[in-house]
């Protein structure tokens, strides 16, 4: 009969319509974008990007994967099935080529998976994959960035009697790390546990200085480092060095509303011999 | 025949009606949709780049201090050969926030809008505005030969844009900039002042002299049957008050509170210190502090926790009001609405040689932490990003901040411009200590707060039945807000992996790019940051949870 | 009534419900995917913005065990109860104007029941925020020059204990705990609303006069006839009335927001449910346990409407 076939030809023209502007159709996806997208922050853009890229076969097949699972970490809603599908990715492109830069990226990124994005993080899996990331890639700018979460798992898998011992062996991931940037950031995360650990506090004043000689670029973090040496050596009874540190806080951070109060501070600090 | 005429009279007569009515409409449709299409089209006819500024600045002075930019603005590119038109849109602000999602989320907003914390929140952020941190970092070329030439354009501003609506910590990106600062004061009447305490008095200077002010003006309307009050009072000004008063006595406990040797211990630490047992609410700051709310807050209006910002205001502008402690927001609707002329002081607050309050204080507090208010961020679906962004050096330069000081009468956001005359008296005190914390802790501890403060104002034994009614309530709230912010700290660490991974990815295909290396560099920091807080006080919280 | 057509006639003319089509649209999205919207979001752990976790049902079990959102259902039911009662002034005042002889004064009263409609329901609301305010408002000025403090006083001292009434002290209606339940039912005195009213005029208009001639015959007094005759017959306007009074206070929040602000006043005890979901939303951040209380409440209206329509029978 002719109206139903009209009917059924409507609904379906209609509901074409609906379902072409509900997702968005990429037509000539392209990698690149997906991780310029992916660096802003607008990671569903970016997954989309991958997605179709994976689907239409553009672009070297692990790159993409390799994009894929990194989007679908922080792709919302958060799911188990989204994680899931990122950790099939990231396993695959481990066990295929386990030391090109998306199986380098690959470890690094399931490691931050069972640390951070599980549901019940898994921190013992976590540090297996870090430690054993740094085993085969050292050297490499993404596995550098592993030291600083070894450590500070390390740190906290121990009870506080046994975490000195741990920040002791944890100096030596010094030699490992070349880049400034990455010492940087090693030192800046040995000096916060130290200080919170009791009797830590030389190791902590160490590794601010060296944080603070290999130049902090953000002022917050720098004001803060700058501070915490000059406290924690006052603490320590190194009062030369306390005062070097409270007089390069008032010079440098005038709109600091500390810097009145370490005014006053090292004013006391003179009078007292 | 009379009857069919007059029908036939009465269907014409009805036909010209309907014919009319049907014109009118055919009129106004016709109108407004030339209206619609010469808007629409002016912009495809006429290719002078369009700036549109939106803000919900509605109180007076703003709308005329944001006119003067734009003139001045466009006078100085005439002179250089280049159009430009700046519009304003000023929007009530009770609907802005949802009138300017629609426009973010239609890719329609305007070139420069203003932005507040819960509307800037971090997926807004991150989604739909440009971060401004390199520009930032480079001279505001608009302060050549003034005072501020050569640094770094978020060095002008006096608080070097460390505010939360201008800095985003989770995105380590400036996203705003300001245009004036806010300060609070003290807002008398002149008239009623010389009444109670004579035409020689001098303004409080001390804590003491403030309660003694208060108590003169209380004997006064018994004396006189007048129902005047030393202090106008309602749930948006007595917030103020509470706050600077309570910060004043916990001064000292904060300090004595941080462990992390930065002299600035967080909420989380605070109440994780309590939940610990480090402090309590019947510490004799805290102790010290509700008394001074009590003794303060005798002199507000009777039942002030119930009335509203305009009820407090009303009482001031009738006279029924010695005081007000408001914001420099309301310095023109104050000062220029009433019959009798009106003075401003700061609010004098106990210091260490207060012999009542002395003990847990060190003094007056900085106002440097204030934050620049009005914030102005470039959303990134903006036509004309580089004229908008061009304005907004202009508009916050050294010139540029003195023009809009003086046409709004609002403080100068940037460094070095000199404040109005008429609102000298709200320049910020910046020579100061931190201030202390208030039992502000969290978003649950909070909402508790607010529903047990009224406690504190009653006459029978408000000390400690407020202490009591708040201890019930604080060990809930305060490990509610724990768990929450853990949730929020592992949130935070997942969020930046996937920009971290694009980062990582782009750097090993641009090798040496300066600007990733330093996203890269800030956000495995933050990071890092983030997860020793995540464990610390995961451990922290499971020691003391039931 | 329109007479039925056939299915094959319907379907013939398919082309004529496109018309429907455009109001479909508009209920669709601004009804009804909202709706649907919270209820998918109830399932997350939901602050705002995009991010979202899934948390299954752990926000209903929270709500199951959250104190403060059984307090509030409390507190919203007896405001049902005393809204109950309040519609009592609306069905006397519809009687009173039925049973006027003239018409003319019956125009008319209608007309002086309808008149202040015009004005917002906000401005009522910050009306009779000042009637509430303990310095000026005329509430406690009218209780001072009529002498009816002196008894709520003595009612304190003797009975209550609340310590809220004392001679020399402004009444704090909504600045204190004891006060702020009484205070939200005492707002709207003298409960007449105008669209009760005339819902419930419309009911007795339809009544016939012959009823009445019947019942003066009988000697039926004015109070029987209002219990016998107009009450059942205006039985099915009560119902409707009664569900939308449930609805809109189990609903309701915008006179405690006004009043006393999203924590509900001092100790939370003007809490209702509706604002708890505003404050977990708005001042918690926890737009997704709002969501789920929102699924509760509807629950909750769907369960009472039920009861409504089952036991509030409706004689024909």
């Amino acid at each position: 009969m002719r109206f139903p076939q009209q009917m059924r030809t409507w609904l379906a023209a209609g509901c074409a319509l609906m379902m072409a502007g509900c997702g968005r159709q990429i037509e000539k996806p392209d990698p690149a974008k997906g991780w310029e997208q992916g660096s802003l922050l607008l990671v569903k853009e970016a997954w989309e990007e991958f997605d179709a890229a994976g689907e239409k076969g553009v672009g070297n097949p692990r790159e993409v994967a390799l994009g894929e699972a990194v989007m679908l970490l922080t792709l919302q809603p958060k799911v188990q099935s989204n994680l899931d599908e990122a950790e099939t990715h990231l396993r695959r492109l481990i066990e295929e080529k386990p030391d090109d830069d998306p199986g380098i990226f690959a470890a690094y990124f399931l490691a931050r998976l069972k640390q951070v994005h599980d549901f019940n993080p898994n921190l013992d899996e976590a540090l297996k994959l870090y430690e054993g990331l740094i085993d085969r890639h050292g050297g490499h700018p993404v596995a550098q960035a592993a030291v600083a979460k070894i450590i500070i798992l390390r740190y906290f898998s121990k009870p506080a009697p046994e975490r000195a011992a741990v920040l002791e062996e944890a100096e030596n991931y010094r030699r490992l790390l070349a880049n400034p940037d990455a010492l940087r950031a090693f030192h800046g995360v040995m000096g916060d546990l130290a200080l919170r650990l009791d009797g830590q506090r030389q190791r902590a004043i160490d590794h601010y200085l060296r944080a603070y000689e290999l130049q902090i670029p953000n002022s917050e973090s720098r004001a803060t480092v700058v501070l915490r040496i000059a406290r924690l050596a006052e603490a320590e009874g190194q009062i030369d060095l306390a005062r070097q540190f409270y007089q390069k806080f008032v010079a440098e951070f005038e709109r600091d509303t500390r810097n009145y109060w370490v005014r006053q501070h090292l004013k006391s600090m003179e009078k007292t011999p | 025949m009379t009857e069919p005429h007059a029908g036939e009279k009465s269907a014409r007569g009805e036909r010209i009606m309907n014919a009319i009515g049907f014109g009118l409409i055919g009129v106004c449709f016709v109108i407004s949709l030339c209206q619609v299409f010469v808007t629409a089209f002016r912009s495809r006819l006429d290719d002078t780049p369009v700036v549109r500024i939106a803000h919900w600045q509605l109180e007076a002075g703003i709308r005329q201090g944001i006119d003067r930019l734009a003139e001045e603005y466009e006078k100085a590119l005439a002179e250089k050969g280049k159009k430009v038109k700046i519009e304003q849109l000023p929007i009530p602000e009770r609907i802005y926030g949802n009138w300017l999602l629609t426009k973010l989320v239609g890719g329609e907003a305007p070139e420069i809008v203003e932005i507040r914390a819960e509307i800037a929140n971090v997926d807004r952020l991150a989604r739909f505005f440009t971060p401004l941190t390199r520009y930032l970092d480079e001279p505001n070329p608009y302060n050549a030969g003034t005072p501020l030439e050569g640094k770094p354009w978020r060095d002008t501003f006096l608080d070097a844009l460390q505010g939360t609506v201008t800095y985003s910590k989770e995105l380590l990106d400036y996203y705003a900039v300001g245009f004036n600062m806010f300060t609070s004061r003290v807002y008398y009447n002149k008239e009623l002042f010389a009444e109670i305490m004579g035409p020689d008095a001098v303004l409080p200077r001390t804590f003491d002299e403030f309660v003694a002010l208060c108590e003169a003006t209380q004997a006064f309307g018994k004396r006189t049957g007048r129902t005047v009050v030393p202090i106008a009072g309602s749930k948006y000004t007595a917030p103020i008050l509470i706050q600077r008063l309570m910060t004043n006595q916990t001064q000292k406990l904060k300090i004595a509170l941080e462990t992390k040797y930065d002299l600035r211990p967080s909420e989380e630490d605070l109440a994780l210190a309590y939940l610990e047992g480090k402090w309590s609410l019947r510490d004799p700051d805290i102790q010290s502090g509700l008394s001074l709310l009590n003794g303060v807050g005798r002199h507000m209006t009777k039942g002030f926790t119930q009335l509203q910002r305009e009820d407090s205001a009303f009482a001031f502008l009738q006279g029924r009001a010695l005081m007000i402690l408001t914001g420099s927001w309301d310095v023109k609707s104050l000062t220029e609405e009433t019959t009798f002329p009106v003075g401003v002081f700061p609010l004098p607050l106990p210091t260490q040689h207060d012999a009542k309050y002395g003990a847990f204080a060190f003094g007056q507090v900085s106002e440097a932490a204030v934050g620049t208010g009005t914030p102005f961020a470039l959303p990134r679906d903006g036509k004309n990003f580089d004229v908008a962004l061009d304005f907004l050096k202009f508009a916050t330069s050294y010139h540029g901040n003195r023009i809009f000081a003086e046409e709004s009468g609002w403080i100068p956001a940037v460094a070095k411009v000199p404040v109005p005359e008429r609102v000298q008296a709200f320049k910020p005190i910046v020579e100061g200590f931190d201030s202390g914390f208030d039992l502000n802790l969290g978003p649950e501890h909070k909402i508790s707060y607010t529903q047990n403060q009224y406690l504190v104002f009653e006459e029978f034994e408000p000390l400690r039945r407020f202490t009591e009614k708040q201890e019930q309530d604080s060990r809930d709230a305060l490990l509610m807000d724990s768990k929450r912010r853990l949730k929020d700290h592992a949130r935070n660490a997942q969020r930046f992996d996937s920009p971290l991974g694009a980062l990582m990815w782009l750097r090993s295909q641009r090798p040496g790019d300066r600007e990733l290396e330093r996203k890269i560099v800030e956000i495995l920091g933050r990071q890092n940051g983030i997860e020793i807080v995540l464990y610390e006080s995961g451990e922290r919280l499971d020691a003391v949870k039931p | 009534m329109a007479l039925p057509i056939s299915k094959r006639k319907a379907l013939a003319e398919w082309k004529l419900y496109l018309f429907v089509v455009p109001s479909l649209a508009m209920i669709l999205t601004f009804s009804y995917f909202p709706a649907f919207s919270a209820v998918y979001h109830s399932f997350y752990d939901w602050r705002g913005g995009d991010s979202k976790e899934w948390v299954g049902a752990e926000n209903f079990e929270r709500a199951a065990m959250d104190s403060q959102l059984g307090y509030a259902f409390v507190v919203v039911f007896i405001l049902i109860i005393a809204n109950l009662f309040k519609m009592v002034p609306s069905i006397a005042m519809a009687v009173v104007i039925h049973r006027l002889k003239s018409e003319k004064w019956q125009y008319w009263y209608r007309v002086l029941l309808v008149v202040p409609m015009i004005v917002p329901g906000l401005v009522t609301l910050f009306i009779w925020k000042f009637f509430f305010d303990p310095n000026f408002g005329p509430l406690n000025a009218i209780l001072d020059v009529t002498g009816l403090k002196a008894g709520l006083i003595w009612l304190d001292a003797h009975l209550l204990g609340w310590d809220v009434f004392a001679e020399g002290r402004p009444i704090p209606w909504l600045s204190s705990p004891h006060l702020i339940v009484p205070s939200m039912i005492i707002w709207g005195f003298p409960w007449i609303g105008a669209v009760g009213v005339l819902i419930f005029l419309a009911g007795l208009q339809s009544i016939g006069t012959d009823v009445y001639e019947a019942a003066d015959l009988d000697g039926v007094t004015p109070f029987q006839k209002f219990l016998y005759i107009e009450f059942p017959l205006i039985l099915t306007q009560v119902r409707l009335m009664l569900i939308l009074m449930m609805i809109g206070t189990l609903q309701g929040f915008g006179l405690q927001l006004l009043l006393l602000g999203p924590e509900g006043g001092p100790s939370g005890a003007g809490m209702v449910p509706g604002l708890y979901m505003y404050n977990r939303a708005f001042s918690a951040g926890e737009f997704g346990y709002a969501c789920a209380i929102g699924m509760i409440l509807f629950v909750f209206i769907l369960v009472l409407t039920f009861i409504n329509n089952k036991y509030v029978r409706v004689q024909k």
